[in-house]
């Protein structure tokens, strides 16, 4: 393809380039900005520079807001996504391996059921009558099962394309070594899968972090919140108080801001795994 | 060896994660469609048979989040696919600023749902920015969030600019994974650049194409973080869709009608994406 760029071309790179100024640094510029101005200022809702900074004051104030609510939905938040997510990868790892390799009735079946999974919606009432069957509903810890089980048939799939090009010789000569099944799974295969488990630590712990529908279905009983929650009880609280709601807003976001601006080529890697054949 | 297999690779270090997923989802789901069809409690449950799910078609609101979830679903997906293409052709076309979109426009994933139906809020308000700048130009303000004509576009603009950069991306990754030698090949034959990509480009993009498609359909009809947080599905119900309805039931205790929505959401996921899935996937050319 190596040929002359038309100017057509060149013109619609510029075109192109000057709308995501519009369409995206406008928008972040505006929420910044407004974050960083008084009550009554932001209430204007205009992209002027603030009068007088107020980004301080509001930080001190969101934080400050119902005795640190926010700190403690931030380590809700903390638990929520790490829990799931270490406790996604090992399983969903250790189901793929097996499901790759024995070719059973057994595997078949889950087989279709993950594939299932993978479309259909959750049904979240039923959901909460087992978690409160099992005496986990408005827990921290059901709301992880929650995540783990809806987050799973990706993760397995995921796993399962993965492990397909680790050769059996590799486990064959393991075992001849006496690997028992744990130390085959966890000295040989899941060092040799580490690539995909970035992949899947970070995509999922996006979504659970940023999830909202579970937390307000499956907490919904308890007074914990995760940092949506947070953010979204502020908007029924505040309504039109724009400087602390986007103050609340960009502080709740940051970790995942951060993460996109040191990560981005693995981030933008790992969205397309699975997603292309070959 | 058939006894090796079964040593090496035990059951049992594939249960944890199947039971959870077995008792979490699988089970609720199959119990959704006894649940659908009771008038139900969470403790006690009276069979009403499709009593429920008369209810859900014959109240004004479930109709109208139907029907909203079916625009909803179809205007962003396809805008989201027929955007992502463009973009993703023009970006993976090898130009100077291709990284630099790609990393802009994928963005707003990053960002939580509640997140950016806030931003969208303030620019959308009565006199927000949006009509500010409506006005300065001379044209009348839009109530963009409380005029029942515009609500549901509203939650599918911001809907889209959340969603594009992802379809993008996986279209990206798509449209690089085919061999450039076979557009040098057209290209000394004489095709042009629409040509090769309406007979190269889009056959060989079929596999990624149905990754968006499923994911687009399916968030499509599932949606229902953002408009919550952006309208609530109102004003009234002109931005209800069947996520938002079904909080609602759930909400006010109708437990038994909620999950009578939830299996009719099953039911169209099922209906649309599972044969539209299949169709596209017949269409698969091998790359070798």
């Amino acid at each position: 393809m190596i040929k002359k760029r038309s100017a057509f071309s060149k013109i619609t790179e510029i075109l192109l380039v000057a709308l995501t100024f519009v369409t995206h640094w406008l928008i972040f510029y505006f929420v910044i900005v407004t974050a960083c101005k008084t009550t009554g200022e932001a209430a204007q809702l205009t992209l002027k520079l603030p009068g007088e900074w107020d980004l301080f004051e509001n930080i001190a104030f969101i934080f400050q807001y119902q005795h640190h609510a926010l700190l403690k939905a931030f380590k809700n938040s903390a638990v929520i996504t790490v829990g799931s997510v270490l406790f996604l990868v090992f399983t969903s790892s250790a189901t793929a391996l097996i499901m790759q390799r024995r070719s059973g009735l057994l595997s078949r079946a889950s087989n279709k059921l993950i594939v299932a999974g993978l479309i259909v919606p959750a049904s979240v009432i039923p959901t909460y009558w087992m978690l409160n069957m099992l005496h986990v509903a408005n827990t921290l810890f059901g709301l992880c099962l929650v995540e783990v089980a809806t987050m799973f048939p990706f993760a397995v799939m995921l796993y399962k394309g993965y492990i397909s090009s680790v050769p059996r010789e590799i486990d064959e000569a393991a075992v001849i070594d006496g690997c028992g099944p744990i130390a085959l799974y966890t000295k040989i295969i899941f060092p040799l899968i580490k690539p995909i488990t970035a992949t899947v630590v970070i995509l999922r712990s996006v979504l659970i972090y940023n999830d909202f529908q579970n937390p307000q279905y499956y907490m919904s009983g308890s007074s914990t919140q995760t940092v949506q929650l947070f953010v979204y009880s502020l908007k029924s609280a505040w309504t039109t108080d724009y400087g602390h709601l986007f103050t609340a807003a960009i502080v709740v976001s940051l970790p995942l801001i951060l993460l996109y601006i040191f990560l981005n080529q693995k981030i933008l890697e790992g969205m397309t795994a699975g997603s292309v054949k070959g | 060896m058939q006894k090796l297999n079964r040593k090496t690779y035990p059951i049992w270090l594939a249960a944890p994660g199947l039971i959870i997923y077995i008792i979490v989802f699988i089970i609720p789901t199959f119990a959704s469609f006894y649940f659908s069809m009771t008038i139900w409690n969470l403790k006690e449950a009276r069979f009403v048979g499709l009593e429920n799910f008369i209810t859900f078609f014959s109240m004004t609101n479930t109709r109208t989040a139907l029907i909203n979830t079916a625009i909803f679903a179809l205007t962003t997906c396809s805008v989201k696919i027929i955007g992502g293409l463009l973009l993703a052709r023009y970006v993976s076309s090898g130009i100077r600023s291709g990284n630099y979109l790609k990393i802009v426009i994928f963005f707003p994933y990053l960002l939580g749902n509640v997140v950016v139906a806030l931003a969208f809020r303030a620019l959308l308000e009565p006199a927000g920015t949006v009509n500010q700048f409506l006005q300065f130009l001379g044209f009348d303000a839009v109530r963009w969030l409380t005029d029942k004509h515009f609500a549901l576009l509203s939650c599918i603009i911001a809907d889209i600019w959340k969603g594009i950069g992802t379809v993008t991306i996986i279209l990206i990754a798509g449209m690089c994974a085919i061999p450039k030698s076979y557009y040098e090949a057209s290209a000394i034959d004489g095709a042009t650049p629409w040509m090769a990509f309406r007979k190269i480009t889009l056959p060989l993009l079929i596999p990624s194409f149905n990754t968006v498609l499923t994911l687009c359909l399916i968030g499509g009809l599932r949606s229902y973080d953002l408009i919550q947080a952006l309208t609530g599905g109102g004003p009234g119900y002109a931005s209800e869709v069947l996520g938002t309805a079904i909080y609602k039931l759930f909400a006010r205790g109708s437990y038994g009608l909620a999950t009578a929505g939830n299996v009719i959401l099953f039911i169209a996921v099922a209906v649309i994406v599972f044969p539209i899935n299949s169709y596209v996937s017949k269409r698969e050319v091998d790359m070798s």
